[in-house]
């Protein structure tokens, strides 16, 4: 369950700093961001990524949770990559439409 | 000068990356694998089922070593882990007439009987692979390998440096964009696990450090042995007394061993001299019990059973490669993790191969003529085919070999590894006889077939198939199944991309000469 909580955790960050990058922020979102919440958004990643890590040595200890943390941030990082590609061709396929 | 030190290391990134790339890709692949091992062995033993306590897998391997080598020189026993079912044994003859290892060592199920229908290497050959190769000397190899890491870690770090918009990059990967395409790849599987390929890379190379630069030894001890000994706490061995004094009971030094080091598993036993009166045994804690790789030691007298010396692994030195090997090899991860290992080193994977078709799709559109390219681009091209189409084969008919060849073969272990380098072979050939493009399709589509014939033919050969290990609640057998099915669909989608990317450039080539044809007629 703890690694379902930290994965979730961060997936939550990897897709805030991507919310936080102009470039994905329309296929993400719908629109553009202000500045103020693009700021917000890359914090809130930034400090999603540091509570994985809590989470990670406080359920296995400073060592095997860095480890852990390191791996799961990969794949967090990677379902964010899928996301981005899944809300483009949904963009695209209702765009042919 | 900044962009010239980028462009340098760009140029150094491309050829380091190119050289080495495909023993890297192989080293990748099989190492990758390797993360499970034991699962694989399990896997390829269809008929051992259950698991096995140390103590009396240590019986059992004593009564078999007892039975064809009592008189031996030295045996050496490595008990399973949590996560297998078998023990390794390996005996040494004697001084005088050393005998080749395939009559020397056996592999035992948990009784101590020798497994002797459908013998196989398992998932450990695509271990030793990744490091030891095949078809050549160990030492060979170990040194080609280690300049393929070197080449790695510099590839890795001029990467980084050539890759100026590495976080504006971070998550992008656009699909049917060609080059761009296959550049997004190449980036995106190696930033993402860029802290796993830094570490396996790095501590790759500390596995085999004191075999590359062994001057640090050399300087400070008079031999070899010398060092092992001060640092590991190994004793030469005695000369045999000649007095026969059977071997104490393994059993409870086992328990004994455990209990000293928490409860942690012992993982391998040594013993000179055995039924000898100046026998010795030395017990190594399991590695899957910490992060440290190489564990503490109890020596035992062999004829009492009394201890005579315990070892911890200590020093900073020392600690500090321990844990870089025990993060290297993960031994100590429990699924989870072993799961991340996974996809990061499958990540690392396609970071190589989709660096080195990255090499010949950025040059195809520069060639004078793409029809007709350069000797050297057709041989990348060629090998690129053989590398990366013809490992993956070649794995996957390994596992068809062990199911398919006859359970009872002369030397059936090393057959089932042709088996996987005829494969191999095979795909090479095929790549460099057809058109280039199409051979990528071809090779991609038999790969990928290849993967989905495992299940099937597990299915058909023995009594665990997918649905039966389902019902039986047997995650390693179900587990192996579904990730060749994962590879086959990835193969299959694979080859389907390929073949578009051929049409549209069939396409675009005739296009383009309609369109040279229109220029030449309206002049």
């Amino acid at each position: 369950m703890i690694h379902v909580l930290a994965l979730a955790l961060s997936f939550a960050a990897f897709l805030s700093l991507a919310v936080a990058m102009k470039r994905h922020q329309r296929d993400l979102t719908g629109r553009t961001l202000t500045d103020e919440q693009a700021r917000a958004a890359r914090t809130s990643g930034w400090l999603l990524l540091a509570g994985a890590l809590g989470v990670n040595i406080a359920a296995l200890g400073s060592a095997m949770g860095t480890i852990v943390w390191f791996g799961e941030a990969s794949v967090g990082a990677g379902l964010t990559v899928t996301a981005i590609n899944w809300a483009v061709n949904r963009k695209a396929g209702r765009g042919a439409r | 000068m900044r962009d010239t030190l980028r462009q340098s290391m760009a140029l150094f990134h491309t050829w380091s990356g190119l050289l080495l790339g495909w023993l890297l890709f192989a080293m990748f692949a099989t190492g990758t694998a390797a993360y499970f091992q034991d699962e694989i062995t399990r896997w390829m033993q269809p008929e051992v089922a259950g698991d096995a306590n140390p103590a009396l897998a240590a019986q059992g391997a004593v009564r078999f070593l007892n039975t064809v080598a009592p008189d031996g020189q030295s045996w050496y026993i490595t008990l399973p882990n949590s996560r297998s079912a078998t023990t390794q044994v390996y005996w040494q003859p004697s001084a005088s007439k050393p005998a080749p290892r395939g009559e020397t060592s056996a592999v035992l199920d948990r009784d101590g009987n020798r497994i002797t229908t459908r013998e196989t290497r398992g998932g450990f050959f695509l271990y030793r692979f990744h490091f030891d190769l095949h078809y050549m000397p160990v030492l060979w190899a170990r040194y080609l390998v280690g300049i393929a890491a070197m080449f790695m870690l510099v590839a890795i770090i001029s990467g980084v440096i050539t890759h100026k918009k590495i976080f504006a990059d971070f998550f992008m990967l656009r699909f049917g964009k060609g080059q761009r395409s296959w550049l997004d790849a190449h980036n995106v599987t190696a930033v993402l696990a860029l802290p796993f390929h830094l570490m396996i890379t790095f501590t790759g190379l500390v596995t085999l450090a004191s075999m590359y630069m062994p001057w640090g030894i050399a300087a400070n001890y008079a031999a070899p042995t010398a060092f092992y000994e001060a640092v590991f706490g190994r004793a030469v061995a005695a000369e045999p007394t000649g007095k026969r004094v059977p071997l104490a009971d393994l059993g409870p030094l086992v328990s004994a061993a455990s209990n000293r080091w928490n409860g942690q598993r012992v993982g391998y036993i040594s013993i000179a001299n055995p039924n000898d009166a100046a026998a010795r045994i030395d017990m190594t804690r399991s590695p899957e019990a910490s992060f440290g790789a190489r564990g503490e030691t109890a020596s035992f007298d062999g004829a009492t059973g009394r201890l005579i010396g315990a070892h911890d692994a200590n020093g900073a030195a020392l600690a500090t490669e321990s844990v870089m090997i025990g993060l290297h090899t993960g031994r100590f991860a429990k699924w989870g993790l072993r799961w991340l290992y996974f996809l990061s080193g499958l990540g690392g994977t396609i970071m190589v191969g989709s660096g080195l078709v990255l090499w010949t799709v950025k040059r195809r559109a520069r060639l004078p003529d793409p029809s007709r390219p350069h000797l050297g681009f057709r041989m990348v091209e060629r090998l690129n085919i053989a590398a990366i189409a013809g490992l993956a084969t070649g794995i996957a008919v390994y596992f068809l070999a062990n199911r398919l060849l006859p359970l009872d073969m002369a030397s059936r272990a090393e057959r089932e590894i042709d088996s996987l380098f005829l494969a191999w072979l095979g795909i090479g050939l095929w790549g460099m006889i057809r058109p280039a493009r199409r051979a990528w399709t071809e090779t991609l589509a038999i790969a990928g077939a290849c993967f989905a014939a495992v299940p099937v033919i597990n299915a058909l050969t023995t009594s665990r198939g997918l649905l039966p290990s389902l019902l039986a609640g047997d995650w390693t057998f179900v587990a192996f199944d579904l990730v060749m099915l994962v590879l086959a669909a990835g193969f299959a989608m694979a080859a389907v991309r390929s073949a578009k990317v051929r049409t549209k450039a069939n396409a675009g080539q005739g296009s383009r000469t309609r369109r040279a044809a229109q220029k030449v007629t309206s002049a």
